[in-house]
């Protein structure tokens, strides 16, 4: 006799995940959700009420004052226009920073991927990109802005190669220290199915090591957004970081404040977006 | 070598109980579903006994082995430790757990001192317990190792040893040697075994294994379903090891007790 | 003899499967980096005059491009300013890599002290109590994905063009990343070594201090080092842009002439520097968690 009660019992205690399990969990992240959407809401409610209370808007704009900046500039801003900016909308610039980090992203993410993997395997690699590693993996890859706007003038062209080698560096050490952490036993049980060496690359390694990379590119690819608006504000023709040192020679904040907030906000849709993709390649997990 | 004797501490005095659990029921909430691991479980564990708790996994003795801790609150019904209801955990229940629980910060010396340095007990009344216990359960040598270093046996017992010298009235221990192999397990029975006798603590000692039981109990009561499903009093000789083997009547039992498992396991 | 070859035997299936990392290849990498420079160096100065300022040769570099930074020294410790009309010096451009060096290692350093400290007393407290925790992860996890360095000219707005400008805006960048890193540290930590020490009677302050800090200082190693290079990457962007000392507004100078001479001794300096504070947080939490 099998009441209702032992049935659940019995479901509780099976190993693995079962649909139970996984309904609460979901459920628990549903709250913990609502209750991140509460904390920010929180935030925007006590900033809007500190800047009231300042009301000084060359100190601290209010929230509804920074989305107003955003509004009136959405596409087009007289003021920018007159000091020579040639496309002043905010949109457009935007779209101008964040298409050059995602460009370099892939490009650099692509090599750091198969250069980090393979040093890991092939000492001759390792030995090749050690040196870059080492030492830009240590050390803020800001420091070749200043050269690379020298060398390659205040254009896309600086930023693309700034980009690329930071997400190359970044992505090339999490492929790197994955592909060393990663079990020897499954690749030693693959050789002993008579896999090659080769084959085992890219049967074993690449997709082992997946889920680690692909949480490194989801880093470097908000961190290449940041770095391309900073070297922005050396010195370019356009893009967010240009408008934001335009407008901070005015001391508009609002402006400031608006332009980070919408490049931040884009980062944001594409993580979430890159988190979407990376949930649907990591299924077996 | 002086013999150390530790006895119950006086303010314990008051029940000849070391347990008494009545109608102890506990349901947790899973998504929207309600699950009952215990549903109305009475047990009564007289004063230095040792009791083996056995069932196979998810049949409630874990959680029943929480409650008797104070880890775990029940949704009603009462236990009682030495006459008073537990309400949490504290220093009078002590706890080995099946995982390594010690803090891998603390050199052996130090895990095993951990529970009155960190309670802020003098150190001339823990002191001499501490290295009693360091001797009893073998670790002379090896007090400043990390316990990273130490194999799985070493650690498990630097865990019993340091719950010992925190000096509890009552020990429980939640399937402490489930991950150790066959011959560490062994005498690691026969190192608690001498302490059990040494103290005379009381040890509620969760398990899934028969002979484990066999070897270690004084008692031994089955969870099944959430309450207690047999109730066997174990008293062959000690020390059992040949006993055992030996002896037809433990064979007799040891046959009645998987019959009884075997009733109770669902696949 | 034939010891030998069956160690080696044993060897050959395993060194296919991971690389070692080795010493010499940086000491090669470096020297080859100086030649592949000198050689473009010399070509590109040929070609034109005007090419030696962009890309100088190696000898210009330690030479010229070194004592030029005497410009940089504003007078002091009896060697005058070049802006009052002495000649570029050796001492001088000493004298202005220490002063500007020394300014830039200490926001940095205060910065990152102050930073790290603060994420992780908020983390601390924050992650006892789950609503708290979730409201401000959201908040701390927004924070992370604005573009903070390019949001160093508000803090220039805000504070003036000042050392404590410049430490704020470390502490911006660094203490979201401890805070997020300590919460989900905490939050990771099997729940058995926080019930052990509660069954031993251990008081609630005393387990905050002697289990949860100990036990999550492994986890914290990768963002703590994340955040010592964000500290300097911060001091970077805050003094190349607005603030007229410390390393990077040694920088942001050179770039305003494009002197690529002195942008390169700047830009090793700083780098060493950073390699150093790295270096350095890693043997902290080494020397910290000796025990894992």
């Amino acid at each position: 006799m099998t009441s209702t009660v032992t049935r659940t019992l019995r479901l509780a205690s099976a190993e693995g995940v079962n649909p139970r399990q996984r309904r609460a969990a979901r459920r628990a992240t549903v709250s913990a959700i609502g209750w991140q959407v509460l904390g920010i809401a929180v935030f925007l409610i006590a900033w809007e009420l500190v800047a009231r209370q300042v009301n000084y808007v060359a100190i601290l704009p209010s929230p509804s004052a920074v989305v107003a900046n955003f509004q009136a500039s959405m596409f087009d801003d007289p003021g920018l226009r007159y000091l020579g900016v040639k496309n002043p909308g905010y949109l457009i610039n935007i779209a101008y920073t964040v298409g050059i980090s995602i460009g370099g992203w892939a490009l650099g993410s692509a090599i750091g991927v198969l250069v980090g993997l393979s040093s890991a395997r092939l000492q001759f690699m390792r030995n090749i990109s050690e040196p870059l590693l080492f030492v830009f993996g240590a050390v803020p890859v800001l420091v070749l802005a200043p050269f690379f706007l020298v060398w390659f003038g205040n254009g896309v062209g600086n930023k693309f190669v700034l980009v690329t080698f930071y997400a190359f560096v970044t992505v090339a050490m999490v492929a790197q220290s994955a592909a060393l952490a990663f079990p020897k036993v499954t690749e030693e049980y693959a050789a002993g199915l008579g896999i090659s060496s080769a084959g085992r690359f890219w049967s074993v390694i690449l997709p082992g090591t997946m889920p680690a990379v692909l949480s490194g590119l989801r880093l470097a690819l908000s961190t290449s957004i940041a770095v391309t608006a900073t070297v922005e504000l050396l010195g370019s023709e356009s893009g967010a970081g240009r408008l934001i040192a335009l407008r901070a020679t005015q001391a508009n904040i609002s402006a400031v404040l608006a332009l980070a907030i919408a490049v931040g906000i884009v980062a944001i849709l594409l993580d979430l977006l890159l988190r979407v993709v990376i949930r649907s390649a990591l299924r077996w997990q | 070598m002086t013999t150390m004797q530790y006895t119950q501490s006086s303010e314990s005095i008051g029940s000849d109980l070391a347990f008494d659990i009545s109608d102890l029921v506990v349901s947790f909430g899973v998504g929207n579903e309600v699950i009952t691991p215990i549903k109305g479980l009475d047990l009564q564990v007289p004063r230095g006994q040792f009791l083996c708790i056995l069932g196979p996994s998810g049949q409630g003795k874990s959680t029943l082995l929480r409650c008797m801790t104070g880890l775990q609150e029940p949704t009603s019904g009462s236990v009682k430790a030495l006459g008073q209801e537990v309400e949490g955990p504290g220093h009078r229940l002590g706890m080995v757990f099946q995982q390594d629980a010690i803090p891998m910060w603390q050199r052996v010396r130090d895990n095993i001192s951990f529970g009155p340095r960190m309670r802020g007990v003098p150190k001339s009344e823990w002191e001499p317990r501490v290295e009693h216990f360091i001797h009893a359960v073998g670790l002379s040598g090896r007090e400043r190792a990390w316990p990273k270093q130490l194999s799985g046996g070493m650690r498990k017992r630097t865990a019993i040893a340091a719950v010992f010298a925190n000096n509890p009235d009552i020990l429980l221990m939640d399937e402490p040697f489930g991950s150790l192999d066959y011959f560490t397990r062994a005498t690691l029975h026969n190192t608690l075994l001498a302490l059990w006798e040494e103290t005379q603590k009381t040890i509620v000692f969760v398990t899934h294994d028969v002979d484990e039981a066999l070897k270690l109990a004084d008692r031994i009561v089955i969870v099944s379903n959430g309450v207690i499903g047999a109730d066997i009093a174990v008293d062959f000789e000690r020390p059992r090891s040949d006993e055992l083997r030996m002896n037809p009547a433990a064979n007799e039992m040891r046959q009645v007790l998987l019959d009884q498992l075997e009733s109770k396991v669902e696949i | 003899m034939s010891t030998a070859t069956t160690v080696r035997r044993a060897r050959s299936f395993d060194s296919k499967l991971r690389t070692k990392a080795r010493t010499w290849p940086l000491f090669i990498g470096a020297l080859i980096a100086l030649v592949v420079w000198e050689i473009i160096a010399q070509t590109l100065g040929k070609a034109s005059p005007q090419a030696s300022q962009v890309l100088p040769s190696v000898t210009s570099i330690v030479t010229d491009g070194f004592t030029g930074l005497s410009n940089f020294f504003r007078g002091g410790f009896g060697v005058s300013s070049t802006a009052n009309g002495s000649e570029t010096s050796v001492l001088g451009a000493v004298l202005a890599l220490l002063v500007n060096g020394f300014i830039t290692v200490v926001r940095v350093i205060a910065g990152l002290v102050a930073g790290v400290v603060l994420g992780a007393v908020l983390g601390f407290l924050v992650s006892g109590v789950r609503p708290l925790r979730y409201s401000l992860t959201g908040v701390a996890e927004l924070m992370r994905m604005l573009p903070t360095l390019a949001m160093a000219p508000l803090f220039t707005l805000w504070f003036g063009a000042t050392t404590l400008a410049s430490i704020v805006f470390i502490i911006f960048g660094v203490m979201f990343i401890i805070f997020v890193a300590v919460t989900n540290a905490v939050r990771n930590i099997p729940p058995e070594i926080i019930e052990y020490p509660r069954t031993l009677g251990i008081s609630k302050f005393k387990l905050y201090t002697s289990v949860i800090f100990p036990a999550v200082l492994p986890e914290i190693r990768g963002p703590l080092m994340f955040g010592g290079l964000v500290a300097w990457t911060s001091a970077l962007a805050s003094e190349l842009y607005g603030i007229q000392s410390g390393l990077g507004w040694m920088m942001g100078e050179t770039l305003k002439f494009s002197l690529v001479g002195q942008m390169v001794i700047v830009a090793v300096i700083f780098s060493a520097l950073a390699l150093l504070t790295m270096r350095m947080l890693s043997w902290l939490i080494n020397r910290a968690t000796v025990w894992n």
